[in-house]
């Protein structure tokens, strides 16, 4: 890349705490990522690590309460989306900003047929007129390939297998050419042969349209596969940034490099996996300093009680290691 | 296929079973088709190896591992367990055997019961085995607890209050207690999370090193299976399309589908190679029981009219490497082609 273009989405420190009875789980703990245009972005991470509700924040989407935007801000197109309110949220969400979620049999209304979903985005958000609604589903149908698209419309999402579904589900997203499509795991609930055109279709359509695409999902190989750049996240906050190339080929953070080997491969056999000991802290309970510390096999006495900063090692290579920098010993 | 001798190295071997469910339609539930969720299925696992069954889902995986436990009587076809047909015998007959034959299943939660301790659910599984006493089986317990990599305070505790990785390893110590030979892993990892997946996948090899156990190992994630197995079966739509040792496979796939599902896995290691799959359509779901031919055919690239026509056989094309593809077969070699 040349230069690099402009940035279209910019989430600031963001914090989503959870209140609970007689605690608080900082499910997002101060997270800091962009979105450019044109590009594939991937939050990488494990369950329970934030990357869901990172994104829900973004929609406006967190229930509240119990949950709270505890700070920060988001912006998108110059505008904070903390600061609007529901009407002008909804000129966003849906509109500018498409969502494809992971399970499309439930996000589909399982009482209406695919065409009156498809054109429920087009009702709500333009004004476009009710005969050229047809029209149009058909072709976005077609555009996500769709066969036969204009039988489908008239089918019910359970007529459709796993695969079809989540097309429809991204056409929903396509229906008022967002700039931003936010994708949610899409693909963990499809086999892999399905996934792989699931993939591919996104990366035409982010080609064909222009489209930025934030991609969340806990499979590393997925995201070799689509991403421009990559953020890892672990326990609510951003370990590592970088492109594909940095974090597959010379990973810093500890918590990224110890993923990568703990992957199982044919290429690994008779070797034993690399287990990271202990499991994910309970956002409610984490470790002070370093959230990864007790898990780390870099682990020094600052780990245990400073904040990491990020440290840069590369341009557009950081990772919030100071170990690893060996600015830390 | 000809009829190989038994071999005594197999603990298990599995010869054209099969399995057809009824669709039934109407008032009075007539059966008005039939689903073959497993067709002339067959293969063996050797003794402390792992076979890997790969496919995607509805392909008849499960099926298969459920007939093997004898939770579904099959159609037709045996099931050899140490030279007993499991297919021919009374429940009073397999009561003694089913210890010997565990499973551990891919959701931990789903399948220990929330009412029931560790303790107790492990005890369960050691009083079959025939442990008597308190004091015995609580030890017995604590060094099954042990094997798992788990601590003995784990025993007064519930399912709720572990990790489901935590919870996975419960699911195996109770399938220990009963100190079988054979384990059918029904995707065991999938629902784990990658640093914990690695944790089960390393106990897993343990345990087999350790014991000497035998795995069927059910997974449709073909690095996982590529890394664990010794040999893997890849099955669609109720067949086995393809067997061979597992780096023969990964190799030299000869079957397209296997062509297919393998170009489909993502490789960490070699980024920004976007799969090549490549199928005819995408489509919906087609009927299960009018397919005639060969049952890949609507979806493959080189399908011709031979395939539509002929139910192919699996076909011995190396020393240990079959496939149900015509086409695949390489163009000399075995006895079966006639010389003109």
């Amino acid at each position: 890349m040349t230069e690099n273009p402009a940035i279209l989405l910019s989430v600031q420190n963001l914090k989503v705490y959870f209140h609970g009875e007689d605690e608080i789980a900082r499910a997002v703990d101060g997270m800091d990522f962009e979105v450019r245009e044109r590009e594939t972005v991937c939050l990488v991470g494990e369950s329970g690590c934030g990357k869901t509700v990172s994104a829900l924040a973004i929609m406006g989407l967190i229930p509240c309460p119990p949950a709270e935007v505890s700070g920060g801000r988001i912006i998108f197109g110059g505008n904070n989306l903390l600061g609007l309110d529901e009407t002008e949220l909804e000129r966003i969400r849906g509109r500018r900003i498409g969502m494809v979620f992971q399970e499309p049999l439930t996000s589909l209304n399982p009482v209406l047929t695919i065409g009156e979903q498809i054109a429920e985005p087009l009702r709500v958000h333009t004004s476009m007129p009710a005969s050229d609604v047809a029209q149009f589903s058909t072709q976005l149908l077609q555009d996500v390939g769709i066969d036969r698209p204009q039988e489908r419309l008239r089918d019910y999402p359970h007529q459709l297998s796993g695969g079809q579904r989540q097309r429809v589900m991204i056409a929903m997203a396509l229906a008022c050419a967002p700039e931003l499509i936010i994708a949610d795991e899409p693909t963990t609930a499809l086999d892999v042969t399905v996934q792989a055109q699931i993939l591919r279709l996104l990366s035409a359509l982010q080609r064909s349209r222009a489209l930025s695409v934030l991609y969340i999902t806990h499979d590393l190989g997925v995201v070799s596969q689509i991403a421009d750049r990559v953020y890892v996240m672990y326990a609510g906050i951003i370990v590592e940034h970088g492109t594909v190339a940095h974090i597959f080929k010379n990973p810093r953070h500890p918590y990224t490099r110890a993923l990568l080997a703990a992957l199982p491969s044919r290429k690994k056999r008779g070797r034993r996996l690399y287990s990271i000991p202990g499991s994910v802290p309970h956002p409610a309970h984490k470790p002070p300093g370093c959230p990864f510390h007790p898990r780390c096999s870099m682990a020094v006495a600052a780990c245990r009680e400073q904040h990491p900063g990020l440290c840069e090692f590369a341009h557009g290579h950081t990772a919030r290691c100071p170990v690893a920098a060996g600015v830390w010993s | 296929m000809e009829n190989e001798t038994l071999n005594a190295q197999d603990i298990l071997k599995v010869e054209g079973l099969r399995k057809r469910f009824p669709i039934r339609r109407g008032f009075f539930q007539r059966a008005a088709g039939w689903v073959h969720a497993v067709e002339n299925v067959s293969f063996s696992i050797e003794r402390g190896k792992t076979l890997g069954l790969v496919g995607e889902s509805g392909c008849g995986k499960t099926t298969v591992a459920r007939m093997i436990l004898k939770l579904l009587p099959s159609d037709a076809g045996r099931i050899m367990f140490n030279g007993v047909d499991l297919c021919g015998i009374s429940d009073a007959e397999m009561k003694p055997l089913r210890k010997q034959i565990q499973i551990i299943f891919q959701d931990p939660y789903g399948s220990l019961n929330p009412r029931m301790s560790v303790g107790e659910v492990i005890g369960e599984g050691l009083r079959m085995a025939g442990v008597r006493g308190r004091n015995a089986a609580a030890a017995r317990t604590e060094a099954l607890l042990a094997r798992v990599g788990m601590s003995a305070r784990a025993i007064e505790r519930y399912p709720h209050e572990f990790s489901g990785g935590q919870r996975q390893r419960v699911g195996i110590a109770r399938a220990l207690s009963v100190e079988p030979s054979l384990i059918i892993c029904d995707e065991p990892v999938s629902a784990l999370d990658v640093s914990i997946q690695a944790q089960i996948i390393n106990l897993l090899k343990d345990l087999q090193d350790q014991l000497g156990l035998s795995y069927l190992f059910i997974s449709h994630d073909l690095n996982v299976v590529g890394y664990l197995c010794h040999r893997v079966a890849v099955m669609y739509r109720g067949q086995i399309m393809e067997h061979a040792p597992t780096e023969e496979l990964f190799e030299h796939p000869l079957h397209p589908y296997t062509h297919l599902l393998l170009s489909a896995v993502p490789d960490p290691e070699d980024p920004k190679s976007p799969g090549t799959a490549e199928v005819v359509s995408e489509l919906p779901e087609t009927p299960r029981d009018v397919l005639e031919g060969c049952r890949f055919r609507l979806k493959c690239l080189e399908s011709e009219e031979r395939c539509r026509r002929y139910d192919e056989q699996l076909v011995r094309v190396g020393e240990d490497h079959w496939v149900r593809c015509w086409k695949s077969v390489p163009a000399e070699p075995p006895a079966r082609r006639d010389v003109q």
